[in-house]
């Protein structure tokens, strides 16, 4: 009886997250006041999709991955190519970067399976520089290192998404259906078989699962959530060239990663918007924003390596312990008074 | 139930596919189309008038990213040029307020960047530098209506059709032809080998340069290279099999000064005229003398020139840094000047008033040469030979190409 009234509260309480988080969504762009401020937050919105497919591979399977910059790439230039080339609707360019994101992802796939550590990483920083000088020397197609410019906004039945706040609401959209496919698939024996790959595969193995296919599903579902951020950036920017996609862009987001804690879903959205929002505010330092903000998360690396938000929570949930004992305890001498 | 979900995922589709045409590119954007640069706190009625006690101007530097040097001396060009029209009175009693924002010399932050100075409300904007930055800031100061300088030498630039982006340095199709022009009518060189780096900056000049050889019947052979690579020693073996005698090398300034050890090691006897880095310090400083003696560089500001306004400018920028200016503190200096010389000449801080008297800027003499708006809004037509005797940069000549 007890179990099931905990479950109704946790049920209620996560529908109440869920609304309030809802709400912040739809309010924020009448409290951001500026084009600026919401374009950072249309960032965030793109580069948490890039995260939470990153945090299949990184995050829940344990494998690392610094090629996800290249994954964004051709996301981006699946759609942009499609769209200024041929004239075609960037939502079929959508479906041509989850297709992009399906072959590279089984491509990936593969190599992970013999490779492990760093060996993998630089395999994956491999494939990301390939496609970097890919495009940047594929003239005929990519426009070469001038890039690609007038990439057409997303429109749907005629209205077009072409302001911050109308793209803003779009990406929100994608998000909110990335979060929960995200949460579905780690919860699912999916999630469960990815988290004890990375705590001991060769015991998964042994208790009869076929690893090599969870392997790459992993990379799979990453480079599927990585085209389709990259798609949705090139309509955001309207311009990409090669120099965009550099290892500096897959280190930013496995920082991102970092900063939100390892295997968190609502910590890769925390991780996304610190890392990018944190430079813009610390802008007013001038000449050492970035030198402040590489220390800051370096601290948080070391101090913090379960994820900034986690170990908030786990600070405030320690002091609420403390207040409620020491409250027990004043009320227990009252009592006896 | 899994049929019915099919069905309505193929209906989804087929009617996103059939109502999505494409909408209206960044180029034909409609009014409200905007990838940003919404100036919400600019209240003033337009043309007339001051909107504020300062004049807010912008500049978008690398402070940090690939070449923080060059952003170091972007800042301090743009601010001595500042700090002289503020010692001066400001403009019409207003003093010039500048800020300066990181692009991190990529495209993303340098989008970020515009829209930040934007929403600031700021009347101009100086910078990004690199070409590709440029083209991915255009669509947002169109939108948003803010006269922007840009030092990106790339051809395209040009053909962006932009009203409100302006080249405050000559293109590279002057640079390169400046440069071939030299070798063959004042060098006498008879084939010439073009070494380029694959990017944007590289292969623009290639093909203005290969053109001019086959329009003019002279020998010509070429090998590229990416940003990054470290040995040359192939393509250099290769120019001198080839037979070309004299090597126009258009590069980044790592792969500059490491082409320049190579073919000194190598010992190539060959004649070399390069892009603007040979004739900046962050070069000459990590070469020995004997590796760029002699060369040519064809570059936007030589110290050395008896020029008044170069003389002029290196005595103040020396006063105020204590170092020697080069091209990107000249370049910029000389984009501030026009910038602040519009805005007084327009009399108010409306971008759009101050977009159109940029248009009428005509011999204005800078540091860098004299600027005059042409109609695809590029301001400097002029470029100048140097050349390198014992780690110094001699000038040699300007030559000015309409």
């Amino acid at each position: 009886m007890e179990k099931k009234s905990n479950t109704m509260n946790n049920k209620k309480r996560n529908i109440i997250l869920i609304c309030t988080a809802a709400a912040v969504v739809l309010i924020l762009p009448w409290i951001l006041t500026t084009d600026y401020q919401i374009m950072v937050m249309n960032k965030v919105l793109i580069y948490t999709v890039v995260v939470l497919g990153l945090n299949f591979i990184t995050g829940l399977t344990g494998q690392m991955n610094l090629g996800t910059a290249g994954m964004f790439a051709l996301g981006a230039y699946a759609t942009a190519v499609a769209a200024t080339s041929y004239g075609i609707s960037p939502w079929i360019g959508l479906v041509l970067a989850i297709v992009m994101g399906l072959l590279v992802g089984r491509g990936l796939g593969y190599p992970s399976l013999r490779l492990k550590g760093v060996y993998l990483a630089l395999t994956t920083i491999g494939f990301s520089e390939v496609v970097r000088l890919v495009a940047a020397n594929w003239v005929s197609v990519t426009g070469g290192t001038t890039g690609i410019r007038n990439i057409p906004y997303y429109s749907l039945a005629g209205y077009v998404f072409d302001t911050q706040t109308k793209m803003y609401y779009l990406f929100a959209v994608f998000v909110a259906f990335g979060i929960f496919c995200a949460y579905r698939l780690a919860d699912s024996k999916w999630g469960r078989i990815f988290k004890s790959l990375r705590d001991n595969a060769d015991a998964v193995e042994m208790s009869g699962v076929n690893i090599a296919s969870c392997k790459i599903l992993a990379f799979t579902v990453c480079a599927i959530y990585g085209c389709i951020a990259g798609a949705l950036y090139a309509h955001f920017m309207g311009y990409i060239n090669p120099s965009s996609f550099t290892i500096d862009l897959s280190t930013n987001f496995v920082i991102m990663l970092m900063v939100g804690g390892l295997g968190s879903v609502v910590g890769n959205i925390f991780g996304a918007a610190v890392v990018t929002i944190l430079p813009e505010i610390l802008r007013v330092f001038e000449n050492y924003y970035q030198l402040i903000f590489c220390t800051i998360v370096l601290v948080g690396a070391i101090f913090f390596p379960e994820g900034w938000m986690f170990a908030g929570i786990k600070v405030i949930r320690k002091m609420v312990k403390k207040l409620r004992k020491r409250e027990h305890i004043t009320g227990e001498m009252g009592g006896g008074e | 139930m899994r049929k019915k979900l099919v069905a309505i995922i193929l209906v989804g589709i087929m009617s996103l596919t059939l109502t999505a045409c494409g909408s209206p590119a960044n180029g034909g954007s409609t009014e409200t189309a905007s990838r940003g640069g919404g100036t919400e706190t600019d209240s003033k009625e337009a043309g007339t008038g001051w909107s504020g006690d300062t004049i807010e101007i912008g500049l978008i530097s690398m402070i940090t990213g690939d070449n923080p040097l060059n952003g170091e001396r972007m800042n301090q060009g743009v601010q001595l040029a500042v700090d002289q029209f503020n010692e001066e009175g400001g403009i019409d009693g207003h003093q010039i307020n500048l800020t300066i924002l990181d692009d991190q010399t990529t495209q993303d932050m340098a989008v970020t960047c515009a829209n930040k100075l934007i929403s600031q409300g700021v009347c101009g904007i100086i910078g990004p530098h690199r070409s590709t930055n440029a083209m991915a800031v255009e669509a947002v100061i169109e939108a948003g209506g803010v006269p922007t300088f840009t030092g990106g030498t790339s051809p395209k630039i040009s053909e962006l059709g932009d009203q409100y982006l302006f080249r405050c340095r000559a293109s590279d199709s002057i640079f390169a032809e400046a440069a071939v022009a030299y070798a063959v009518n004042k060098l006498g060189s008879q084939k010439i080998g073009m070494l380029f780096n694959n990017d944007d900056f590289g292969t623009g000049a290639e093909g203005v340069i290969k053109a001019y050889c086959e329009k003019n019947g002279v020998d010509y052979v070429e090998q590229g290279h990416n940003t990054g690579d470290k040995d040359f020693t192939a393509q250099l073996m290769q120019m001198k099999s080839d037979g070309a005698d004299t090597l126009i090398i258009w590069t980044h300034d790592a792969e500059l000064a490491i082409n320049a050890r190579q073919i000194y090691e190598l010992g190539l006897d060959v004649k070399v005229v390069s892009s603007p880095g040979v004739t900046m310090n962050q070069v000459i400083d990590i070469c020995e003398p004997e590796y760029i003696e002699g060369w040519y560089g064809i570059t936007d500001y030589v110290s050395s020139s008896d020029d008044p306004a170069v003389q002029e400018f290196k005595n103040a920028f020396m006063e105020a840094y204590g170092i020697e200016p080069e091209l990107y503190a000249a370049s910029y200096y000389g984009a501030t000047v026009i910038l602040l010389e519009a805005i007084k000449a327009a009399g108010t801080d409306d971008p759009t008033a101050i977009m159109e008297q940029v248009k009428k800027t005509k011999d204005l003499t800078l540091p860098n040469g004299t600027a005059s708006c042409d109609d695809v809004n590029d301001l400097i037509h002029n470029v100048n030979v140097a050349k390198i005797v014992n780690k110094e940069v001699v000038f040699e000549e300007a030559i000015s190409v309409e």
